[in-house]
């Protein structure tokens, strides 16, 4: 039986249908010719099948053409994508300003080549099923309506759009409220000389509600940059804003967060993913547990992972017929923001393609290709490796004081006689992550420490028995979050933490009852934001200069709000003060203007907005369980 | 019901945006406005508070429009999938082929003299060496074709030219037959007016239909 999926008013519906005159049938449709898209559908294509591209817009390339950017953000070199990359650049270093652009024409001519039939122009509507096959999709173009019959559809939208009108399971935004990355836009400057993209983050988007999406399309294009900006005058704005963050499929084989730190790797990788877990926004306080002992509790956000990436990640779970090799992959949220750069976007196109061609080859539906097929052909291109397989680092461009990068392996503590050295530093950060790797048995060596004279020491051994889950320390947490300090820790070379703002996580994760009356006069007390804590003279922290916005004391407001519904869930007698407490810090925008002056759609705003949702929706959550 | 959809958010959709307000619907398939006279070159960043107070939908494919009892009826399909959306009057804004006696498609150069290559003409772009390099091509011609075009000329380059951007739209040159109206919808491509601001303007004081 066949059936034609659709979403109308963003309810999907599946109906069962006649077969349709499709009118072409091809191997492959790659829907989604961006990053991703655009190699997936060149590598099957290389790889001899018949493919048809469908793209939304007028050109290749995605994010990495029409979207602006030029370079990228880590991730492991490799790869078929690397001989287009060579004709990009060489095209570039020939005949255009910038390399996007010849992204833009040599990628088109690339696919031209090798026989891709691209339409621009054109959106999925529909997706026609066999039981739980993909064999066709139901497409607007500027010609009407058409079908056309695929043996594999590949989902290469970066937002499971196709996915999610078959009906596959997928899951977006975070826990706690649903909020996703914020959106960016770029556009292309010249100072004269230099042609160059700034990236500017907007806001955040429910991409998925139309009309949320067109209102912040206009807010991020209406959006001047001022005269006399350092990288000249706008050129141009891209056409395609800078969406961070979609829907991710539940596959065949998920990642989590919780898997990479517990060391459970797949043992069918289809490429190696490796940067930070890098999050554009600052209310990291409401991104959760796992996160936020790592970044928050550790301080150790900006510090590499590496992630194992099996291939059945894009394999939506309990289907056949599609692949979704682009960012919206079966990775958890907390990993999402790793497994998204472009490196990582290029070896799963190739990884998707390979994959195809062995089942069409053998004539066999994705879930029965034998994975030592699909390895060997990743690992004769480069796209896998085991030298990519590099564990946790410290990695980057330049530190906060524009000091040269020293980029090394981490080598976690294991003997407890070790923590000290590295505790009584401000880089404190792998020292209470080894203590965790330790595990109990450093509680006793802890304990010793805690009794220090030392000021780092004694505080940061606080955070290591924190991590522990041990309230031991709790008196010494307190005393950080009254004297609010705000000693920056350094572990990191960008969004590092303030010692106070450490100290409440814990005590919130900790569910400490005896902090509550602290942080409620830190989130209700107007005054508050005059302490000499949140006005600190070149304090080094990468976050970006933002006028109109006080980041030191949005990071204390939105910690506290966040430890108190910690603490709320915790102790069931304290609700009805907390609630007072929000009812009484939230009721006017009164909070808000302290945290900036900027619009209530900009990033800055959207965070402070953050705050109130959070806790009112805690108020809710209470009353119903009341 | 909105008293009118306007169909495509041009400078001429901006006027009429602006003159009817909440009442009206524009409805986008591009993640963006005014593109019609600049294609991909400068920031239309004034435009868009024009668009405000309207309801406006980007991203947004225009599937089909039919006549009702009292207007029309516009299926759309959008992020969240099918909607369909109704008014007493629609206006379509748009360019198409169809409507044209010519087309190019446009580059921004980078140039230390005036770029002439066979086929091609040039305007002087805002900036000091900057040329738009505006590429014929016939109406029929789609965007793959286009860029091959472009491509043959961007190949004949001299060691001092450098292509900056390639358009993401063509510019069309529209037939002097506009207003035209079928099936009770409203045709008048905002490409039709000389300027942006003629086309805004007509939006603005209700006179797209007198043009």
């Amino acid at each position: 039986m066949m059936h034609l999926c659709e979403i109308y008013d963003g309810k999907q519906q599946k109906r069962a249908v006649d077969a349709p005159a499709f009118a072409n049938e091809f191997d492959v449709i790659v829907c989604g010719l961006g990053t991703a898209g655009s190699l997936a559908a060149l590598f099957c294509a290389e790889n001899g099948m018949r493919v048809l591209g469908i793209e939304a817009f007028t050109c290749v390339g995605g994010t990495h053409a029409a979207g602006g950017i030029a370079k990228h953000y880590f991730g492991c070199v490799g790869g078929r994508y690397q001989e287009l990359d060579q004709r990009v650049s060489d095209f570039a270093e020939r005949y255009t300003c910038t390399v996007p652009e010849s992204r833009k024409l040599i990628a088109e001519r690339a696919l031209s080549e090798s026989g891709v039939t691209i339409v621009y122009e054109a959106t999925v509507c529909g997706v026609y099923l066999e039981n739980s096959t993909v064999i066709g999709l139901k497409v607007i173009t500027n010609d009407g309506i058409k079908d056309y019959n695929a043996k594999i559809v590949m989902d290469c939208t970066a937002d499971a759009y196709v996915a999610a009108i078959a009906g596959c399971e997928t899951e977006y935004g975070r826990e706690l409220d649903g909020q996703m990355q914020p959106y960016s836009l770029v556009s292309l400057m010249f100072d004269g000389k230099d042609y160059r993209y700034t990236n500017i983050d907007f806001g955040r988007v429910n991409q998925f509600d139309d009309a949320a999406l067109s209102q912040a399309i206009s807010f991020a294009r209406a959006y001047k940059i001022a005269e006399g900006d350092k990288y000249g005058t706008v050129i141009a704005q891209m056409p395609t804003l800078g969406i961070r963050e979609g829907r991710r499929i539940i596959s065949e084989e998920n990642v989590t967060l919780q898997d990479l730190f517990a060391e459970r790797q797949t043992d069918t990788p289809m490429f190696y993913s490796y940067a930070d877990l890098d999050k554009h926004g600052w209310d990291i306080a409401f991104d959760g547990k796992e996160i936020g002992d790592w970044a928050i509790g550790a301080n150790l956000g900006a510090y590499n992972v590496t992630v194992a990436v099996p291939y059945k990640a894009i394999l939506p779970k309990d289907y056949d017929g599609i692949l979704v090799p682009c960012r919206a992959l079966g990775v958890d949220r907390d990993i999402s923001s790793c497994v998204r750069m472009i490196p990582d976007m290029k070896k799963v196109a190739e990884a998707a393609a390979q994959w195809a061609s062995l089942a069409i080859a053998q004539g066999k539906k994705l879930r029965e290709v034998l994975y030592v097929q699909l390895q060997k052909r990743l690992t004769e291109s480069g796209c896998l490796k085991e030298s990519d397989n590099r564990g946790y680092r410290v990695d980057g461009f330049k530190n906060p004081d524009c000091s040269p990068f020293v980029s090394r392996d981490v080598k976690w503590i294991t003997d407890v006689a070790e923590l000290h050295e590295t505790l009584k530093s401000e880089k404190p950060g792998e020292a209470i992550w080894s203590a965790k790797r330790i595990g109990k048995k450093a509680l006793p060596t802890l304990r010793h420490l805690l009794l220090s004279e030392d000021e780092n020491t004694k505080k940061h051994t606080a955070f290591a028995m924190a991590i522990l889950g041990s309230c031991e320390a709790n008196a010494i947490l307190r005393d950080m979050v009254i004297e609010r300090d705000g000693l920056m820790l350094r572990d990191c070379r960008k969004n590092n933490n303030m010692r106070g703002c450490m100290a409440i996580y814990w005590l919130g994760r900790l569910g400490d009852r005896e902090i509550t009356q602290e942080l409620i006069r830190l989130i209700c007390d107007p005054g508050e934001k005059d302490k000499p804590v949140y006005h600190q003279a070149g304090i080094q922290t990468t976050r970006y200069k933002i006028a109109e916005y006080n980041d030191l004391y949005f990071q204390f407001m939105s910690q506290s709000v966040m430890a108190l519904v910690r603490i709320g869930e915790l102790h069931a007698d304290l609700r009805t003060q907390i609630e007072q407490a929000f009812t009484d810090a939230f009721a006017s925008d009164d909070y808000y203007q302290r945290i900036t002056g900027r619009p209530k759609l900009s990033s800055e705003g959207n965070m402070a907005q953050a705050i109130k949702a959070v806790a009112y929706s805690a108020i809710q959550h209470w009353k119903q369980q009341k | 019901m909105f008293e009118v959809i306007v169909l495509g958010a041009t400078f001429l959709a901006a006027g009429i945006a602006q003159r009817y307000q909440k009442e009206c619907l524009v409805i986008e398939r591009r993640a963006k406005a005014g593109y019609e006279f600049f294609g991909t070159y400068g920031s239309e960043a004034h435009i868009y508070p024009c668009f405000k107070e309207a309801v406006t939908l980007f991203n947004t494919e225009i599937v089909s429009v039919t006549r009702t009892a009292s207007g029309f009826s516009c299926l759309t399909h959008g992020v969240s999938g099918y909607r369909c959306l109704e008014a007493k009057r629609v206006i379509d804004t748009r360019c198409t082929a169809q409507m044209s006696v010519s087309k190019s498609y446009n580059l921004l150069v980078e140039s230390d003299k005036a770029p002439e290559f066979i086929g091609t003409s040039y305007e002087k772009g805002e900036m000091e060496q900057h040329y738009i390099l505006k590429c014929e091509v016939p109406l029929s011609c789609d965007f793959i074709q286009a860029r091959r075009v472009a491509l043959n000329v961007i190949e004949r380059f001299s060691e001092n030219q450098r292509l900056i951007l390639t358009a993401d739209e063509f510019d069309y040159r529209v037939k002097a037959d506009y207003p035209k109206t079928e099936n009770g919808i409203l045709y008048l491509p905002s490409k039709a007016y000389e300027t942006p601001t003629l086309a805004f303007a007509a939006g603005l004081e209700g006179k797209e239909a007198d043009k």
